[in-house]
């Protein structure tokens, strides 16, 4: 990790760090200061293991709604039939076992002011550092008749609630060879860009090894998509009149769904639907409003060094609800982010400057069982915000021969056993 | 099948592992393109913390 001097720490961050730096022991009288993380996925999961590894005085607790997590990363290959649910669904008892003070609970508020955040079940924790975690939530206003009732009807599968995608998985194997599945992709920024292509190409083939009379539509609300090259070249080749992608250039972005005529509607077509797998727009999840750290796009804005919110003091804001710039919203950079945030805040703790690191994030779509692409991206803080580090990063090649694209889903799937391993295990 | 592991390994090894994936010299997957964004001075603490890990 680059070290900086303090100076060039202090230009580089501006005033939230001078700030902090000011008052390298702001009134910790406890002996172990307490740290709230909010959310169990792999932002703050991965920041609860840090904090203890790096200082195991910590009192850390971790506020988590759900007793199973559903890791998204992969679950692609639960609806192409390669994977199971299972392998993606971990507990939190190691977690524990790490001497992290698990509350299963929704967090229900945050006080800033008194430094406080108010449990579901009416208790009260206080915090000298609080680390929101949340992901995301679903926008329910955005497409016509696309409610929380009828995202039972029609799932998302993108949030880390297992009976969504359990509902999805059903559907698939439900639905008669030679019906519509169609998946909408939202606009950005939302969870995991390529996320819906990657989908799109497992279902599709689900599709073509077990219902090949039945097609696929993705309605796109965007024009262009992340590595759309890579993923089209691919369905070319693997899925040639089964999958088509239409975008909003040609009308065809969502615009309503009617879950008991199993219809959706375009700006210019209708489409008659088996199954509707419907991501829509997303913002933060729900407790950085309640907390006051998003702003107004719905995300929460922070800074890239220390990760405190821009918003709030002693509040700091990992995984994909916050942005700095160029932030990828990454099952891995979310961990990366986990780290980075819990040694910058023992370093504040501490009374030592935070410091400047670099994100890396590299995510795997899987196309087909042995085929996989991946986008790499390296970041930097400058100036207040994450950018590319000059002539890194990337994604895979268009040309490659096969045993290129099977060592990528060797390496996607051995990721995913480090990193859930790391993290759960 | 795990990815290989990197901890315990020698430290100089790491070094010139990442440097021949910054030039392109060792083919690589994923590795040419994390490589290049680091620089020599950060490899080398990185190189000495996963070689000091068990």
């Amino acid at each position: 990790m680059e070290r900086k001097t303090r100076r060039q720490m202090l230009r580089h961050a501006g005033g939230a760090i001078a700030a902090l730096a000011a008052f390298p022991c702001f009134a910790i009288a406890q002996a172990r200061p307490r740290i709230v993380i909010v959310g169990g996925g792999f932002a703050g999961a991965s920041c609860a293991r840090a904090l203890r590894k790096i200082d195991s005085k910590l009192a850390v607790t971790l506020v988590e709604a759900r007793r199973t997590y559903t890791a998204p990363p992969l679950s692609a290959g639960v609806f192409g039939g390669i994977r199971n649910l299972a392998e993606q669904q971990f507990g939190y008892d190691k977690i524990a076992a790490a001497g992290i003070t698990v509350a299963m609970a929704r967090a229900a508020a945050v006080e800033p002011q008194a430094r406080t955040v108010t449990l579901s079940t009416g208790d009260k924790v206080s915090y000298d550092k609080l680390v929101l975690a949340p992901g995301i939530e679903m926008r329910f206003d955005a497409i016509s008749g696309y409610d929380e009732t009828a995202a039972a009807q029609a799932p998302h599968a993108w949030t880390t609630d297992g009976a969504q995608y359990e509902a999805l998985h059903r559907q698939l194997e439900a639905m008669d060879d030679g019906g519509l599945v169609a998946i909408s992709a939202p606009v950005d920024p939302a969870r995991c860009p390529p996320g819906p292509y990657e989908r799109a190409s497992m279902i599709a083939y689900y599709l073509k090894t077990r219902k090949p009379r039945s097609k696929l539509v993705i309605l796109d609300s965007k024009d262009s998509f992340i590595m759309q090259r890579l993923f089209q070249d691919a369905w070319q080749r693997f899925y040639p009149g089964l999958l088509e992608w239409k975008s909003i250039s040609s009308g065809d972005n969502i615009a309503s769904i009617d879950t008991a005529a199993k219809k959706i509607e375009t700006d210019f077509d209708s489409y008659q639907y088996a199954v509707a797998n419907v991501i829509p727009p997303q913002v933060a999840g729900k407790i950085a409003a309640a907390a006051g750290v998003a702003d107004r796009t719905g995300w929460c804005p922070i800074d890239p060094v220390t990760f405190e919110s821009l918003l709030q003091k002693d509040i700091h804001v990992i995984g994909d609800a916050a942005f700095a710039g160029a932030m990828p919203k990454s099952a891995f950079a979310a961990a990366v982010e986990g780290g980075l945030c819990a040694a910058a805040i023992v370093n504040i703790l501490g009374g030592r400057p935070p410091a400047a690191a670099k994100l890396l994030s590299n995510c795997y779509s899987l196309i087909a069982p042995d085929y996989a692409i991946s986008t790499t991206t390296v970041h930097q803080p400058v100036n207040g915000e994450y950018v590319d580090v000059a002539g890194s990063g990337g994604a895979s090649p268009l040309e490659a021969p096969p045993q290129f694209r099977a060592q990528e889903a060797k390496f996607a799937d051995a990721w995913f056993r480090s990193a859930t391993a790391e993290i759960f295990g | 099948m795990p990815l290989p592991r990197l901890a315990g390994r020698n430290a100089g090894d790491i070094v010139a592992a990442m440097e021949a994936f910054h030039s392109g010299v060792r083919p690589a997957t994923v590795m040419d393109r994390i490589a290049k964004g680091f620089s020599p001075e950060e490899i080398a603490p990185i190189a000495k913390w996963y070689a000091a890990q068990k």
